[in-house]
């Protein structure tokens, strides 16, 4: 298996469960970062952290802009900012346009990630009635990395898992229980 | 249509700005360096970066217009109302209290919280008061903002949603009127505004400020050049004078940092204590 370097799963209506169910699953020790890059509303800074804690084993932040990236750390895209990765392992926080309606949008979380990581790098795109992160999961797909996407018949709202599909040729189209499955055999 | 642009590329087109107008953008933050790059390139139809470079180098006035279109808006006005509140209810009547209250905006490009703040004075009863400057690397960005904005309809909906959350005593439609399709802000509020064309990076600080706005514009720097502009804005300041950034940033790791105490930690609102 590839030495991964860092997970990034994106979503929008009808992930949060999903998503809650996935870092509930990650053992304190896991070894990567998580960049989560969840559609939220803009004006409600605090809560989200506080709600995904909840059943998390590790910590979660909403990063400040130039902050470092640590392994074993979940870190969830801040409301009304683009969250970039940006060179030199760090965050880099955005106030440009939104894009696909969002910020923060899943396609640029996703596009600065492949840019950073390569082929080092998983993408996961679940649940979602927007067609945000299908282009960011086919930049993942392009610099060599590897995608999922959650098995659109499981998906609350399948728009996103389809236009990814549509967009690039995903590696694994997964039920919640093998993306998690998938994310414990990573070393 | 340009999709993607490389480092190489990017350098190349920061190094021959840097050496015909001597604007240093080589301690931008990358990613959105590229992508506000690549946005220019594509709005202008530029299918090559030699021909990009060799206009930029030949004509001021087409560099101009890159430039405006370079820089990044701060997208919203009243943007975290919680702060402006904060802001108004906490610190504005202190601060009033002074004969002339001075207010700096470094790097405005949009103006929304330009006119964020002067709706906020004018509402409090400051507005006659005050002598603001505000500086921006653009004058065709300044222009923009001496006509009203002239902001589109999408981005006053916001605003107006914004303003509800931050006030119940009026509307953000108090302060504008339509112009066509455009929303311009009312030319009254900007009658205590100083435009400055400065450059946060290479001129001297301007000094003897009460309160200072940078919200969301450190994000666009590297963290060498954040320290060197968080120094200056620490400067501008008058000891007991308010600093305000984004609620995002973070200044903590700046030497200046110890100059100041923190007022709302949420905001990110500072006092500076000592010179």
């Amino acid at each position: 298996m590839i030495s991964y370097k860092a997970v990034i799963i994106g979503g929008s209506a009808g992930s949060f469960q999903v998503v809650t169910r996935i870092i509930a699953s990650l053992p304190k020790d896991f070894p990567l970062p998580v960049f989560l890059c969840l559609h939220r509303l803009k004006h409600v800074r605090s809560g989200f952290v506080e709600a995904l804690s909840i059943k998390s084993n590790l910590p979660i932040r909403e990063p400040d802009d130039k902050e470092p990236i640590k392994s074993g750390c979940i870190y969830l895209a801040p409301a009304n900012y683009h969250m970039y990765v940006e060179l030199g392992n760090k965050f880099a926080l955005s106030t440009e346009d939104a894009v696909n309606h969002s910020r923060p949008s899943i396609d640029l979380s996703f596009i600065s990630a492949a840019y950073n990581y390569k082929r080092k790098l998983i993408g996961i795109i679940l649940s979602g009635a927007n067609k945000d992160g299908a282009q960011g999961l086919k930049k993942v797909k392009d610099n060599g990395g590897l995608t999922i996407v959650q098995d659109p018949a499981e998906c609350q709202v399948a728009t996103m898992t389809n236009a990814s599909m549509q967009a690039t040729t995903v590696d694994h189209i997964f039920k919640t229980d093998e993306i998690i499955r998938f994310l414990l055999k990573i070393k | 249509m340009i999709y993607d642009i490389g480092i190489v590329d990017t350098k190349k087109v920061i190094s021959a700005i840097n050496e015909v107008y001597q604007i240093d953008f080589s301690n931008f933050a990358l990613t959105a360096f590229k992508r506000r790059l690549l946005y220019v390139l594509n709005e202008n139809n530029y299918t090559s970066i030699v021909d990009f470079i060799s206009n930029i180098e030949n004509n001021q006035l087409l560099f101009d217009q890159y430039l405006s279109q370079g820089l990044i808006d701060t997208t919203e006005m009243f943007r975290d109302p919680s702060c402006w509140r904060d802001l108004r209810d906490k610190y504005l009547k202190d601060l009033a209290k002074n004969k002339e209250l001075k207010v700096l905006l470094p790097g405005v490009t949009s103006g929304d919280d330009l006119y964020t703040l002067l709706i906020v004075l004018k509402e409090e009863g400051f507005l006659n008061d005050v002598k603001i400057v505000a500086t921006s690397l653009s004058e065709i960005r300044i222009n923009q903002i001496l006509h009203g904005g002239m902001y589109d309809q999408k981005k006053i909906e916001i605003g107006e949603a914004n303003y509800k959350r931050f006030s119940d005593r009026g509307s953000l439609s108090d302060y504008y009127v339509m112009e066509g399709s455009k929303v311009k802000m009312n030319s009254d509020l900007l009658k205590n505004v100083e435009f400055k064309k400065y450059s946060f990076l290479s001129d001297a600080p301007i000094l003897g400020f009460q309160l200072v706005l940078y919200r969301n514009r450190l994000i666009y720097y590297n963290p060498t050049q954040q320290e060197a502009v968080v120094d200056k804005l620490v400067k501008s300041l008058q000891v007991g004078g308010i600093l305000c950034i984004g609620s995002k940033e973070s200044i903590e790791s700046s030497v200046s940092y110890a100059k100041l105490t923190v007022l709302n930690e949420e905001e990110k609102i500072y006092k500076k204590r000592t010179e």
